[in-house]
């Protein structure tokens, strides 16, 4: 069901070594930012991190939802899905309104504050190397496989077999599959995701889903909205004509009527 | 006319001459140096204080419309004097609002990007399509009372034919629009904390602005008496206090009934900041105005129609800042305060666009109190006047 | 805290408002006194009683009868709402003949006049003279003329009783379509059809005042 190409990436194999990251700054041109990888954080110029929780580390990066908050929300179309199911950015069409960064349920787009004609980074699946047929700068990396870059099918198999030969080492699930729509990064692990930072209790719907339901209204909106205000405008305005001449009407039969009675007073 | 009276100082020109030299000074930083350099916004909360006063300026511009389809489309004479004034706030709230986004915009070179740009699936662009419409709606709903000004009577009558078809364009682009800044937060359940969340929120916007607009009306009918001695009519206010009671009646009720079939209720008792703000908000902004406006007497007291109404914008700023920014605080794992910057051009903005009123009061026929009636009535006899004046 | 902040700020620059206010020894139009809002509008209907024993004449002026032959005169109180500012003028000399048709007197309104017809053909007899004559509190009350009228035709079309405030009302309605008419600012006479008070009544007849001719031609023919 999922084309395209993907990230499977595996807690347990993941050794916190850094390379992905290193491999990633270097791939995207990106400074420096922290003397501590593990301490890193997502910022402008770091657009992967692996992060230590205890004995385990957890790399977090855009996640390329199938049904992306981002390309949803974006007013000018900036984000777009391209043929390998990465999400990415054309900095030429952002006005720099930073909803996607509001939008996203992973949190993951960054904002060059620092500069006066701002863009918007997050991961793209390096997809310069993969029209060039190859892998992400990360996966290329990764000494232990535990980032793992291929078909989405293949992905989704190999993680499914993982979790069924090891059922005691992992916790059976895979995260990103579902979440929120689901994307083309999976991650499985020994524990609860929420335990490693990855952001839980996201519901399986995708999250434009949400928007849709109330920007589904808006031609009945539109349309309701006219018809009714028009009536309205119609039926008062005829209400208050009648209304004055009704009175009118009064006034002439009463004069007719009464005739010319009280001038024989005079 | 002492033209140059204006020059003259007093306590609040002082202030306001203060706030905009560094206002002044906070945008060139703003523009010069980036939104990093002047603002305290981050990564995980990239929407301040600018957007927050986005959502009150265009709340509290919603008397434009309201008003404006209960004079004309449901013919409501009664209110035909606050139109003027109602359009004129709508106006100026707009334009704040347009100078804030394009100071808030990282790219603010592009921000015509959505007129050739579509994305029809979002909110922003929706809202960015209905302001565009509606402002225009607002140029054309003032545009008499300007030409009134330089007796123009050809275009007025060009433009009185399509009045109606006009008004009823500005009522359905502002529900919409004013719906979906609530639909802004749709995409974030996650996010906004879960007192503002609702799959309502749409409605709620749309509903309370109704209540916050007229108040806005009233509040300014006494700013207008304060400063150009003008006489408050008491039997349309009191009108429109009755309108906002109803509305905040509605409000209650609808949050009322949401919370309790989306099992809310629970987060009223777990005390944090944001239960103490919701508890304040829906105190100060819905219960207490609706204790006052429900006696009648009262509503027709001066005194109490001008608290009420501050209490209802005051609700009302509390809510939008809430939705906001409270309710995303905690998601966003940092605390939130606006930097100088932020605060000196927002305060510059809401100087500029109160001289803004100051000047079109002053100018052109809004408010039909007694000093804007002799101004008219000295221009009919004296045509050629026409001067601008700036000042008394 | 943010939120909290803005409210403050907002409070605060309304309270330091009122100090200012205080300081320059004036009080907020919220908290001053409240007065008698004046509630009479000059179309407002209900406010019109034609004492019985009058007739109006559709140049609007009222006859009373004082004796065989002999009629006060005065103005309606359509006209005097019209204008709180004028004057009359040029009486006729007492033993002047009229003519139905006649100007029997002028009303000066700012620095225009108004001629008033006489309904009927007559002789006059006595004019007012005293100075509380411009000064119309009672039109009804207040006369201007008295004339000696040989003969009252029927066509002069005289109203009285409830048919004359029926009409009364009907020429408040006019007078509001005219001010419309020849306002070229509809909305804001639209804010003195609908709203009492006294600036409303100076709009209107501003309006009036600058289109007299065509409110003699309307509303003075006989
Ligand atoms: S994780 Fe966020 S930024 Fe990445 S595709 Fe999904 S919504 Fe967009
Ligand atoms: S910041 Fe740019 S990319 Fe993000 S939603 Fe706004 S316009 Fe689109
Ligand atoms: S796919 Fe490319 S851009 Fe994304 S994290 Fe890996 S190396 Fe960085």
């Amino acid at each position: 069901m999922l084309n395209g190409k993907g990230i499977l990436f595996d807690v347990t194999l993941c050794i916190g070594c850094g390379a992905c990251y290193q491999a990633c700054k270097e791939e995207n041109d990106l400074p420096n930012t922290n003397k501590e990888y593990l301490k890193d954080h997502l910022s402008e110029n770091t657009l992967t991190i692996v992060e230590q929780y205890g004995d385990k580390y957890a790399r977090k990066l855009c996640m390329h939802c199938n049904e992306p908050s981002c390309v949803s929300v974006c007013p000018v179309g900036s984000f777009k899905k391209n043929e390998f199911g990465a999400v990415i950015y054309d900095k030429n069409k952002c006005i720099g309104c930073r909803y996607c960064m509001q939008a996203c349920p992973h949190k993951v787009p960054r904002y060059e504050w620092g500069k006066t004609q701002p863009r918007v980074r997050k991961c793209n699946l390096c997809s310069k190397r993969l029209k060039e047929g190859k892998l992400t700068a990360c996966a290329e990396a990764c000494p232990t496989e535990a980032t793992l870059f291929g078909d989405m099918e293949k992905l989704i198999e190999v993680a499914n077999s993982r979790l069924k030969n090891n059922p005691t080492k992992y916790y059976q699930h895979i995260y990103g599959l579902e979440e929120a729509g689901g994307g083309h990064v999976l991650v499985i692990s020994p524990m609860p995701f929420e335990q490693l930072g990855y952001t839980a209790m996201l519901p399986d719907k995708p999250m434009p889903e949400l928007t849709m339901r109330a920007m589904e209204k808006i031609p009945s909106v539109v349309a309701a909205g006219g018809i009714f205000l028009t009536t309205m405008y119609w039926l008062t305005k005829r209400k208050n004509q009648i209304a004055r001449e009704e009175k009118k009407q009064l006034f002439k039969s009463e004069n007719r009527n009464n005739g010319n009675k009280y001038h024989e007073e005079l | 006319m002492k033209s140059y009276d204006f020059l003259k100082p007093s306590f609040w020109k002082i202030i306001s001459a203060i706030i905009i030299i560094g206002g002044l000074y906070s945008t060139y930083n703003r523009f010069a140096h980036g939104l990093g350099a002047s603002t305290n916004l981050y990564d995980t909360g990239p929407w301040g204080l600018w957007i927050g006063f986005d959502f009150l300026g265009v709340g509290l511009a919603a008397a434009g419309f309201t008003i404006a389809a209960t004079v004309h489309i449901f013919n409501i004479h009664k209110f035909e004097p606050i139109v003027r004034p109602a359009i004129l706030t709508a106006f100026i709230g707009y334009s704040l609002v347009v100078c804030l986004l394009i100071v808030d915009l990282g790219r603010p070179e592009n921000f015509w990007h959505p007129l050739i740009m579509w994305n029809v699936h979002s909110v922003m662009f929706e809202i960015t399509w209905c302001i565009i419409c509606y402002s225009t709606v607002l140029t054309l709903e003032f545009a008499p009372v300007v030409l009134e000004k330089y007796n123009l009577k050809k275009p007025i009558r060009i433009l009185k034919k399509f009045s109606i078809g006009v008004v009823i364009a500005g009522v359905i682009f502002s529900t919409l629009h004013q719906s979906s800044f609530g639909s802004l937060y749709l995409i974030v359940p996650g996010r906004l904390h879960p007192l503002w969340y609702s799959s309502l929120l749409p409605v709620h916007f749309f509903i309370s602005c109704i209540g916050a607009g007229l108040s806005m009306i009233i509040f300014e009918s006494f700013l207008n008496a304060r400063a150009f001695n003008t006489s408050i009519r008491m039997n349309i206010l009191s009108g429109l206090a009755f309108a906002i009671l109803i509305d905040l009646i509605l409000e209650f009720i609808l949050k009322l009934t949401e919370f309790i079939a989306a099992g809310k209720l629970i987060y009223l008792t777990i005390p944090s900041t944001e239960a103490y703000l919701f508890y304040l908000e829906v105190f100060i902004g819905t219960l207490l105005p609706v204790y006052i406006l429900s006696n009648k007497k009262l509503r027709e007291d001066r005194k109490w129609l001008f608290i009420s109404s501050v209490l209802v914008i005051s609700g009302f700023i509390l809510d939008r800042m809430n939705v906001s920014i409270t309710g995303v605080a905690a998601s966003s794992g940092k605390n939130y305060f606006p930097s100088f910057d932020e605060i000196s051009i927002t305060l510059m903005l809401v100087v500029l666009a109160i001289l803004a009123f100051r000047f079109v009061v002053k100018n052109f026929p809004v408010f039909t109190g007694e000093k804007s009636l002799q101004i008219i009535g000295r221009e009919r006899s004296a045509k050629n006047s026409k001067q601008l004046i700036v000042s008394e | 805290m943010v939120a909290l902040s803005v409210v403050l700020t907002f409070l605060f620059v309304i309270l330091i408002d009122m100090l200012v206010l205080k300081f320059q020894g004036k009080t907020h139009p919220a908290f001053e006194n409240s007065f008698v809002e004046d509630t009479v509008s000059i179309f407002d209907d209900a406010k019109i009683v034609i004492p019985k024993n009058m007739f109006l004449s559709k140049s609007h002026i009222w006859l009373k009868k004082l004796s065989k032959g002999l009629y006060q005169i005065g103005i309606d109180n359509f006209l005097c709402k019209s204008f709180t500012n004028m004057s009359f003028n040029k009486f006729p000399e007492p033993g002047n003949k009229l003519k139905f048709g006649d100007a029997l007197f002028e009303y000066r309104v700012g620095n225009k006049t108004l001629k008033i017809l006489s309904p009927v053909d007559g002789i006059v007899s006595s004019i007012n003279k005293t100075e509380s004559r411009d000064k119309i509190i009672d039109p009804y009350s207040q006369w201007q003329v008295i004339i000696q009228a040989e003969r009252i035709d029927a066509q002069n079309n005289f109203l009285s009783g409830k048919k004359a405030a029926v009409w009364i009302k009907e020429e408040f309605k006019r007078l509001e379509d005219f001010v419309y008419a020849h306002s070229g600012n509809t909305e804001l006479v639209g804010a003195t059809m609908y709203d009492g008070g006294k600036p409303v009544e100076s709009v209107a007849e501003k309006i009036i005042e600058n289109y007299l001719e065509d409110f003699e031609k309307e509303f003075l023919k006989l």
